[in-house]
C-alpha cells in the first residue's frame, strides 16, 4: 500500500490544494482542455491534458527543488535546458551570456550587420539632433564580459583572449561608432573600470568592486551600476543639447535583508534549489541625496523614451527616484510599450496614439544596446518605425488630460 | 501515455490498482480490459476500433481453424490460417512500411527523372508491430494445435490489449497466458513484488536511460567533421547502455504491472551484455522476439533441418527481417543483416575446437554489439558510417561545437558509469560463483528499504523534467 500512497500522493495534493513550494520562472500556462474537443481531430486533447496535469500536479515544487538540489549539490550542474548556468566562484548566469562568450564563425553575426547598426544609430542620432533631441546609445556588457575568469570550462569554448565576440562585435561596433563621431555611453568600459573612484567609497572595501555594479547571482546590473551609467547618459545629454540638468548623484549605500525577489538577484531564485544562499547578503543601492536644486535645472529634466531590454527596469526606477526625467515611456524589445511610472503596458502598435506619444517628440532617447544581443533585430525595427514616422511627418498627440 | 510519465504513475496506475482491487474476481478481467482500452485510446483513439475489430476477427478465425482441423479439413484450416496471416501482415505492411516503400519508389523515380508518385503519409498506430506478432502467434499455435482457441472473446481481447505490454511488448504467446486469463492468484506479496519490479524498471528508464540518452543524442547529432574516435566510441557505448536500460526497464515495468493484476509474465531480458558470443546475446536480448522469430519464421523456413548453407541463409534472412520489424528504414535492415551475418559466421566457426580466451570473447562480443547499435541509432546510413569511421580511426577536423556541459553533463556521465559498472559486475558475476542464502536475505531487506526511495527519486526526476521555467520578464 506504501507504493499506492506514494503514487497517488501528488494527485491528492493537487485535488486538496496542498501547500507546495513556488517554482520561480515563467512559462506558458496550460488551461484545462475543453472536454467537448476530446475527439476533435488535430486538437490534441491528450497532449493538452498531460501538459495541464503536469503543470498542476501536487508537490511539483517539492519535486523540482529536490531534483534540482541533487543536480546542483552532487553534480554541480543545473538541469539540461535550464535558463540558468553555473560558472565558478559562485557565479550564475543566463544561458544567452554563455552562448555570447563562446560565439564562433558558426553563430557570429555578419560583420556587415554590425556595421549597419552603427550606421543606422548614427543617422538617427543626427536626425533627432535636428529636432533638438538626443539619442544616446548605451553599450551594456554581457555578464560573461564582466566575469570572464569565472566562466566554467564546461560552458565555454577554448577560444583564447580576446574573445572573438570582443573583436568582431564589441570592438568593431564601438570603433565604428567612434569613427562616425556618434555620442554614446560605453557602459562596458565604465563598469569594468576598477579604478573608478565611485567604486572605492566603502570602508572596508569589497573583495571585488565589480560586485558593486553587477552581482554574481544577478541577471542584470545593480542599481548602483545603472545609476553610474545614467549619470554618464545625462552628462552626455547636456553636452549634446546644451541644456544643463540637475546632478545625477549616485551615493553608494549597502542594504541588507532584501527580499529574495529583489532587483536584481533573480538568477538565484531561478535555480529553484535548496541550500544555496545568495552571494550578496547586502546589495548596493544608489541613493540620490536631497539637495537644493535650481528650479531651472529641474525644469530642464527631459522627457524620455528607453528602447531595449529588461536592464532598463532598474533604470526606470533609478531615474524616477532621482526625479531626473519626465513623461517616460519604455519600449520593451520593440514588443510592448510601457508607460512609466504607472507601469501600464500594451502591445506595440505603430498605428496607435500610445506609440506616437511614446516615440515622437521626446527629448531624450536611450537606446539599450546589450552586447549579448548585438546587432539586435528589434533595434533595427524600432529605427525603421521611427524613421518612417518622421518621414511621414507624424507628430506626437496632445498631452493626456490628468 | 508512456509508463514513465506523471499521468501514468500518479493517476492511471493508482486508479487502476484501486479499481482492479475492489472489482469482484469474476469481473477483474473486464476492469483490466476497460483500463487497457482507455490506455490505448489515450495515445491512439482512432486505432482502438481497429485493434478491437481485429481481435474479434482473430477470435472467430481461431475457432474456425480449430473446427476445420478437428474435422480433418486441413486444407480449409490452412486457407483460413493463410487468410489470417495475410490480413495481419497486410495491415502491418500498410501502416508500418507503406511510407518507406513509397519513399524508396520516389527516390528511384527521381534517379530516372520520372515524376514521383503521390502518397499521403500513413500514421503508424502505436504497438502495431507487437500486436501483429501476437495475433500471428495465436492463429499459428491454434492451427498447429499447440494451443486451444480462446473460449471467451473477452479473454482474447485482454490478451491482446492488456496495457502493460500493448505498446512496447514483451510479445506474449497465447498459450503462456491462457490459463492465467481464467484463473490467477492475487496476493499482497505479488503486489509488493510488482511495485518493486515496476520501480526498478522506472529507475532504469528515467534515471539511467534518459540521462545517458543526452550523451548519445549529442554525439549522433554531430557532423562528421567534429567526430573523432573518443567521442564516437563514447556515443556508441552510451547508446548501447541507453537502449538496454530503456528497453529492459520498460519490460521490467511491464512485468511489474502484470504482477499487480496477478499475472506472471516471462522475462524478456537476461543480462544480454554478459554474453560471450552474438548467438548467446540473442538468447538474452528481447527474448520474446527472438523466440518468436525462431518458432514462427526460422523453423518454418527449415531451421537446422536443411542443408548447412540453407540454414545459414535462413539465419541471415530471419535477422534481416527482424531488423525491418524494428523500423521502416535501411539502418534497421543493415543492423539486422549485420547480426545475421555474425550469427551465421559463429555457426560456421562453431565447428572449430579453438576458442579465444573468455575475456577476449566478452570484449569482442560487446564491441560487435556496440558497432551494430550504431546502425540502429543513426538517423541514416551515411551518419552511421560516419560514426563507425570515426570509431575506427578517422579523426575530427573541427573542434566540437556543443559545450562540454551540453554533450556530456556530469549527471549523464555518472549514469553512464553506473550503467557500465552494472554491466561489468554482471559479467564478473556470471563467471564467478553466486552468493549464498544469507546474502539474498540481506539483499531482500535492503531492497524493501531502497525501492520506495528509488520510486520517489524517479518520480521526482520525472516531474522536474517537465518543469521548464524561462527567465521571467519582470514588471
Amino acid at each position: 500500500m506504501l507504493y499506492v500512497l506514494l503514487s497517488a500522493l501528488p494527485v491528492l495534493g493537487m485535488v486538496l490544494h496542498a501547500p507546495d513550494i513556488t517554482i520561480h520562472g515563467w512559462w506558458t500556462i496550460w488551461d484545462f482542455p475543453k472536454l467537448s474537443n476530446i475527439v476533435k481531430p488535430g486538437y490534441g486533447f491528450s497532449h493538452r491534458f498531460e501538459w495541464w496535469f503536469d503543470q498542476n500536479l501536487g508537490f511539483r515544487g517539492v519535486a523540482a527543488y529536490a531534483d534540482n538540489s541533487v543536480l546542483y549539490h552532487v553534480f554541480g550542474e543545473t538541469k539540461p535546458n535550464a535558463p540558468v548556468k553555473l560558472g565558478t566562484g559562485g557565479m550564475i548566469l543566463n544561458d544567452e551570456d554563455t552562448v555570447y562568450f563562446s560565439k564562433t564563425d558558426v553563430d557570429m553575426p555578419k560583420d556587415a550587420r554590425v556595421m549597419d547598426l552603427a550606421a543606422r544609430v548614427d543617422a538617427m542620432q543626427r536626425r533627432l539632433a535636428t529636432k533638438g533631441a538626443a539619442l544616446i546609445p548605451i553599450i551594456i556588457p554581457s555578464k560573461s564580459t564582466m566575469y570572464p575568469e569565472l566562466m566554467s570550462k564546461a560552458w565555454s569554448r577554448d577560444l583564447g583572449y580576446p574573445r572573438p565576440t570582443d573583436t568582431r562585435i564589441y570592438t568593431r561596433f564601438r570603433d565604428e561608432l567612434k569613427r562616425r563621431n556618434v555620442s554614446f555611453v560605453d557602459a562596458r568600459e565604465l563598469l569594468l573600470d576598477r579604478d573608478n573612484p565611485a567604486l572605492h567609497t566603502l570602508n572596508p572595501p569589497p573583495k571585488d568592486v565589480r560586485h558593486l555594479v553587477w552581482g554574481l547571482d544577478a541577471r542584470h546590473w545593480t542599481f548602483f551600476g545603472a545609476c553610474l551609467t545614467i549619470q554618464k547618459v545625462l552628462g552626455l545629454y547636456t553636452q549634446m543639447t546644451g541644456k544643463p540638468l540637475k546632478p545625477h548623484e549616485c551615493e553608494l549605500r549597502m542594504v541588507g535583508d532584501m527580499p529574495s525577489h529583489y532587483d536584481d538577484y533573480d538568477l538565484i531564485e531561478l535555480l529553484n534549489v535548496w541550500g544555496v544562499p545568495p552571494q550578496a547578503k547586502v546589495v548596493p543601492r544608489a541613493d540620490h541625496p536631497d539637495r537644493e536644486i535650481d528650479p531651472k535645472l529641474q525644469a530642464n529634466a527631459p522627457s524620455m523614451l528607453i528602447v531595449g531590454t529588461s536592464f532598463n527596469w532598474i533604470v526606470l526606477k533609478d531615474t524616477q527616484a532621482a526625479d531626473a526625467v519626465k513623461e517616460v515611456h519604455f519600449i520593451y524589445y520593440n514588443r510592448l510599450v510601457v508607460t512609466w511610472p504607472s507601469g501600464k503596458q500594451e502591445p506595440l502598435d505603430t498605428k496607435t496614439e500610445l506609440w506616437r506619444r511614446a516615440t515622437l517628440g521626446k527629448q531624450l532617447y536611450i537606446l539599450d544596446l546589450y552586447e549579448t544581443y548585438l546587432p539586435a533585430d528589434y533595434t533595427f525595427k524600432f529605427l525603421d518605425d521611427l524613421d518612417k514616422a518622421l518621414d511621414e511627418g507624424q507628430v506626437p498627440p496632445p498631452p493626456e488630460k490628468p | 501515455m508512456p509508463f514513465s510519465s506523471s499521468l501514468f504513475i500518479h493517476a492511471f496506475l493508482p486508479l487502476f490498482f484501486v479499481a482492479y482491487g475492489v472489482t469482484p474476481k469474476a469481473y477483474k478481467n473486464w476492469t483490466a480490459i476497460f483500463f487497457s482500452c482507455a490506455f490505448y485510446a489515450w495515445g491512439a483513439p482512432r486505432f482502438l476500433p481497429v485493434v478491437l475489430g481485429l481481435a474479434v476477427v482473430d477470435y472467430y478465425l481461431g475457432r474456425a481453424i480449430v473446427s476445420a482441423v478437428e474435422r480433418e479439413h486441413r486444407a480449409r484450416a490452412k486457407a483460413l490460417l493463410v487468410a489470417g496471416i495475410v490480413v495481419h501482415l497486410g495491415i502491418l505492411a500498410y501502416f508500418k512500411y507503406s511510407n518507406f516503400f513509397f519513399a524508396q519508389l520516389n527516390d528511384l523515380f527521381a534517379f530516372f527523372h520520372v515524376r514521383p508518385s503521390k502518397w499521403t503519409e500513413v500514421i503508424l498506430p502505436i504497438g502495431i508491430s507487437f500486436i501483429t506478432f501476437e495475433q500471428l502467434s495465436y492463429l499459428i499455435d491454434v492451427y498447429r494445435q499447440d494451443a486451444k482457441p480462446s473460449r471467451r472473446l473477452s479473454h482474447y481481447v485482454l490478451f491482446l490489449t492488456f496495457f502493460p505490454h500493448s505498446i512496447a511488448g514483451p510479445i506474449f504467446r497465447w498459450k503462456d497466458l491462457e490459463a492465467q486469463l481464467s484463473e490467477r492468484t492475487h496476493s499482497w506479496t505479488l503486489v509488493r513484488e510488482g511495485f518493486e519490479r515496476f520501480t526498478l524498471g522506472l529507475a532504469k528508464k528515467v534515471l539511467l536511460a534518459d540521462s545517458i540518452a543526452i550523451i548519445a543524442d549529442g554525439v549522433f547529432a554531430l557532423p562528421a567533421s567534429q567526430l573523432g574516435p573518443k567521442l564516437a566510441w563514447l556515443g556508441a557505448i552510451a547508446y548501447s547502455l541507453q537502449i538496454y536500460f530503456d528497453f529492459s526497464g520498460y519490460s521490467d515495468m511491464a512485468i511489474g504491472l502484470g504482477k499487480l493484476a496477478g499475472f506472471q509474465f516471462k522475462e524478456n531480458f537476461n543480462q544480454p551484455y554478459v554474453s560471450a558470443s552474438i548467438t548467446e546475446f540473442w538468447q538474452r536480448w528481447h527474448i520474446s522476439l527472438s523466440s518468436w522469430l525462431r518458432d514462427y519464421l526460422y523453423i518454418p523456413l527449415g531451421g537446422n533441418r536443411v542443408s548447412k548453407n540453407r540454414a545459414l541463409a535462413n539465419i541471415v534472412i530471419v535477422f534481416t527481417l527482424s531488423g525491418l520489424w524494428h523500423g521502416a528504414a535501411w539502418t534497421f535492415v543493415v543492423w539486422g543483416l549485420f547480426h545475421g551475418l555474425l550469427v551465421a559466421g559463429e555457426r560456421v566457426l562453431s565447428k572449430q575446437t579453438w576458442r579465444p580466451p573468455l575475456l577476449v570473447q566478452h570484449v569482442l562480443t560487446l564491441a560487435l554489439v556496440v558497432v551494430g547499435w550504431v546502425f540502429f541509432r543513426a538517423p541514416s546510413l551515411p551518419v552511421a558510417f560516419n560514426v563507425i569511421r570515426a570509431m575506427f580511426g578517422k579523426t575530427a577536423t573541427e573542434a566540437v561545437y556543443p559545450f562540454r556541459a551540453e554533450l556530456t553533463p556530469n549527471f549523464a556521465m555518472c549514469a553512464l558509469v553506473v550503467g557500465a559498472l552494472f554491466t561489468l559486475l554482471a559479467i564478473a558475476r556470471k563467471n564467478a560463483s553466486q552468493a549464498g542464502g544469507t546474502v539474498s536475505g540481506a539483499f531482500a531487506v535492503l531492497r524493501s528499504c531502497v525501492m520506495p526511495i528509488l520510486f520517489i527519486t524517479s518520480a521526482m526526476h520525472l516531474t522536474n523534467a517537465r518543469v521548464s521555467p524561462l527567465i521571467y520578464f519582470k514588471f
